[in-house]
């Protein structure tokens, strides 16, 4: 159907009505760099989240109370010690630890800023296996260490305080003085990197005795999770005093938490990609005008071709041809231009902390656009080329 | 005049061509107007979220992290005696301590969590009608010597919503935190979730319920007695606080802010979200644009015989120019008008389901601002789009024109 002659008509064509091609195709590649800047920042968030989610984190299974706000800071209905032991006796359960979240005032000098602090266990670090987040200095909690892993920011000048702490130096948490002995590697969000780690024991410390757990995480028998799942939530009703249906609480594996979010960005990021379409939907438009006004343009032309001898599908092929090339150079320049915003944006988002919002550049993402593009330009090119096909010969050759 | 039926019948001449440039400018116009409706809507839906609509009550609340309802997340709770003391502070009617607490809530033998907010006893008028501005719908508010007693928000009521199974009516008896209280009455609807789904209780009952200890509260409202002392009243109430925790200029603890200030906040970051979305809606509008340039292009070349004859004949330069620039304004502006009527019928049916899905009541109004610019921006567009192909057309030379 396509010819190497074809091909060469084609291309003579589009190169002698210049500025109308350039105008299709600049209107299908601004539809295209905007899909793929956000498709590409997409992907990087994405495997962002496949990054920082270890292997670890299959077996485990998160119990939290039920309330008013983010998911677990509610305390009202936080677990206690004999709480943890009932669901750590749990038949399924191999191990179980509770994690704090509180807020904590940090201060330096005149500053005075709340962030969360993160309380664990050193002995049952279940929480940290979910996460692959490596120390950047000094070293990590130790099961009786009365001081403070920081998050990555607190190293710099001006990002959190005017000035960045090292390893050894003291910190003011809730007015005590805590020794610093490490900083977790960059998360990429100012609030988690921001984030204080303790002990539990040492939680305790500066919250009071009788503070409660806000998680606990329970590594569990992944084979039968269904029936843990349920055998922790009888444990946790039998110790609460609670009927069926009535739960103060919930549980929940780790992959089911995450897979929320992940829902919550597929629609985010879909909805995005929606309205960029529109702009793709008006460009076929425009690359159906221009492919009509060439059609009629050439009608003699196709007259005489028909007139000697090409076949219909020659007819069609050629102008078929030529938006889908128009798709296709559009499609280049989308995913060059696009490349480029996504790179330059991503560096501006790291400089102001943003780290974690890093877009992603599989071949298979540049590959898509310009098939997109292709494609495009096709589907606006099927009426005009059906129409160049059906003309009449002896009519054409007529036609002023 | 004679340029718009001239360029009115031009591009009916043209056809399909004209309407798929159209096209292309009325789909970004309907984008672009569908979303500011709907954004405007989306705004309207989350303000009256923030319930109360007194603007001469200023909030304030210890430090911590906002991350639920005031004063889940503080080291250093607000306490009765600064209540107590705000309340002397000569610009301000009155103050007091509010708690909003989690609690189960137990009806038809079916059990959810939510949010209580307290009433102080003998202030109970102040609270409904200034600070909270709320109505009655059913029964009666809090009254003075009432015990066991509460008032429901308006999501409480209906069987069929409130996931309770069976209306709850004045009169029944309902299980909070296991303790039996009897529904004094039920609230008119706000279009608030934090006020429709919340339980109304006196503070002691409250207090007693939760454990709490009788003396921290999670945030002070104070009414200011009129509005030209807000900001006086403001940094009074900044310094008495300052002075009570304290602290030094600048290192404060705690927040003061006034219903104009959180709006504000709120309104700024919908604002951004907004702008974005419509940036990227505007992207399909530049893309109509380019779209017009290339057909009023094409209508050039075909015309040049046309144009050739007018000069002929003793057109003008301008008046050519005139006649080309016009007729790709008024393509971008029948684009425009099919746009801006499709866009608000789109963001019609969206309010009606952003109300369906809130359970909100927002009224639908059109923005008549809107639709004006609307307008001369898509007749702008098309015409900024003709430019180079009307000067083209104007600076033909009639004896080659003439020649084809």
């Amino acid at each position: 159907m396509i010819s190497k002659e074809s091909v060469k008509y084609s291309l003579n064509n589009l190169k002698n009505r210049k500025r109308r091609s350039a105008f299709t195709i600049i209107s299908i590649f601004v539809g295209i760099t905007t899909i793929f800047i956000f498709v590409s920042f997409g992907l990087g968030l994405y495997s962002y989240i496949d990054e920082y989610i270890s292997g670890g984190s299959v077996d485990k299974v998160i119990i939290q109370s039920k309330g008013t706000s983010l998911s677990g800071m509610d305390d009202t209905f936080a677990f206690t010690e004999d709480e943890l032991e009932a669901i750590e006796a749990t038949s399924g359960v191999y191990e179980a630890s509770g994690v704090y979240f509180k807020s904590a005032e940090v201060v330096q000098g005149k500053k005075r800023i709340y962030t969360l602090i993160f309380g664990y266990d050193p002995k049952k670090p279940l929480i940290m296996d979910t996460f692959n987040i490596g120390i950047e200095k000094g070293r990590d909690l130790n099961d009786g260490d009365s001081s403070a892993v920081l998050g990555y920011n607190y190293l710099s000048d001006n990002k959190i305080f005017p000035k960045g702490y090292s390893v050894g130096e003291r910190i003011e948490i809730q007015e005590e003085k805590v020794k610093i002995i490490g900083f977790y590697e960059e998360i990429g969000s100012p609030q988690d990197d921001a984030q204080i780690y303790v002990t539990n024991d040492f939680m305790r410390d500066l919250y009071g005795e009788n503070i409660s757990y806000n998680w606990i995480v329970a590594r569990v028998d992944i084979e039968d999770i269904d029936r843990v799942v349920e055998n922790i939530e009888k444990n946790l009703r039998k110790e609460r005093g609670l009927e069926e249906g009535k739960e103060d609480f919930f549980v929940q594996s780790f992959a089911d938490m995450m897979e929320t979010y992940t829902v919550v960005l597929d629609m985010v990021i879909g909805f995005i990609i929606l309205i960029a379409l529109i702009s793709v939907l008006v460009s076929a438009v425009n690359t159906a005008n221009t492919m009509i006004t060439s059609v009629l343009e050439r009608i003699k032309e196709i007259g005489i071709m028909k007139s000697v001898g090409a076949r219909n599908s020659y007819i069609l092929g050629i102008f078929l041809f030529e938006s889908s090339f128009l798709g296709f150079i559009a499609g280049i320049i989308g995913c060059a231009v696009g490349w480029l915003i996504s790179y330059s944006g991503a560096l501006i988002l790291d400089n102001i902390g943003y780290g974690f919002l890093q877009p992603g550049f599989p071949v298979s993402l540049f590959a898509g656009c310009i098939i997109f593009a292709v494609l495009t330009g096709a589907i606006s090119g099927i009426a005009p080329a059906i129409n160049a096909m059906r003309i009449n010969p002896v009519e054409a050759l007529r036609y002023e | 005049m004679n340029y718009f039926r001239f360029a009115f019948r031009n591009l009916r001449k043209k056809g399909v061509r004209s309407w798929l440039t159209l096209l292309g400018i009325f789909i970004g116009i309907l984008a672009v107007v569908s979303l500011i409706t709907l954004g405007n809507a989306m705004k309207v839906a989350v303000t009256s979220q923030f319930g109360a609509g007194n603007t001469e009550v200023i909030t304030i609340q210890a430090g911590g992290l906002q991350y639920g309802p005031p004063g889940s997340f503080v080291t250093k709770p607000l306490t009765t005696e600064d209540a107590e003391a705000i309340k002397r502070i000569s610009s301000v009617e009155f103050a007091v301590g509010r708690n909003i607490k989690t609690g189960k809530f137990e009806y038809n033998g079916i059990l959810e969590i939510g949010s209580a907010i307290s009433v102080p006893e003998g202030y109970e008028r102040e609270v409904y009608e200034i600070l909270d501005d709320v109505e009655i719908e059913y029964g009666r508010l809090l009254e003075s010597g009432d015990s066991g007693k509460v008032v429901l928000g308006y999501n409480f009521y209906d069987g069929k919503t409130n996931s309770f199974g069976k209306d709850i009516v004045p009169g029944r008896t309902v299980l909070i935190n296991d303790e039996k209280f009897e529904v004094a009455g039920i609230l008119k609807k706000k279009g608030s979730l934090l006020y429709d789904w919340t339980v109304f209780i006196y503070e002691d009952e409250l207090n007693e319920l939760m454990g709490n200890d009788g003396d921290s509260v999670d945030m002070i409202e104070a009414k200011i007695k009129s509005k030209d002392l807000m900001d006086r009243a403001e940094e009074e109430i900044e310094k008495l606080m300052r002075q009570r925790r304290n602290v030094d200029a600048g290192e404060e603890d705690f927040s003061v802010t006034t219903p104009e200030a959180t709006l504000e906040t709120v309104n700024s970051v919908l604002g951004a979200i907004q702008a974005f979305i419509i940036i990227i809606a505007s992207i399909s509008i530049l893309v109509g644009s380019i779209g017009i340039v290339n057909t009023m292009t094409t209508s050039v070349l075909e015309r040049t015989k046309e144009i050739g004859i007018m000069k002929s004949v003793g057109a003008r330069n301008s008046q050519i120019f005139s006649q080309f620039f016009i007729e790709s304004g008024f393509l971008g502006l029948v684009g425009g008008i099919f746009g801006a009527f499709f866009g608000i019928l789109i963001g019609y049916i969206g309010t009606l389901a952003i109300n369906n899905w809130l359970g909100s009541g927002i009224g639908f109004q059109i923005d008549y601002i809107l639709i004006f610019f609307t307008l001369i921006g898509s007749f702008l567009i098309g015409a900024i789009a003709g430019i180079t192909p009307a000067m083209q057309a104007a600076k033909q030379n009639p004896v080659e024109a003439l020649r084809g």
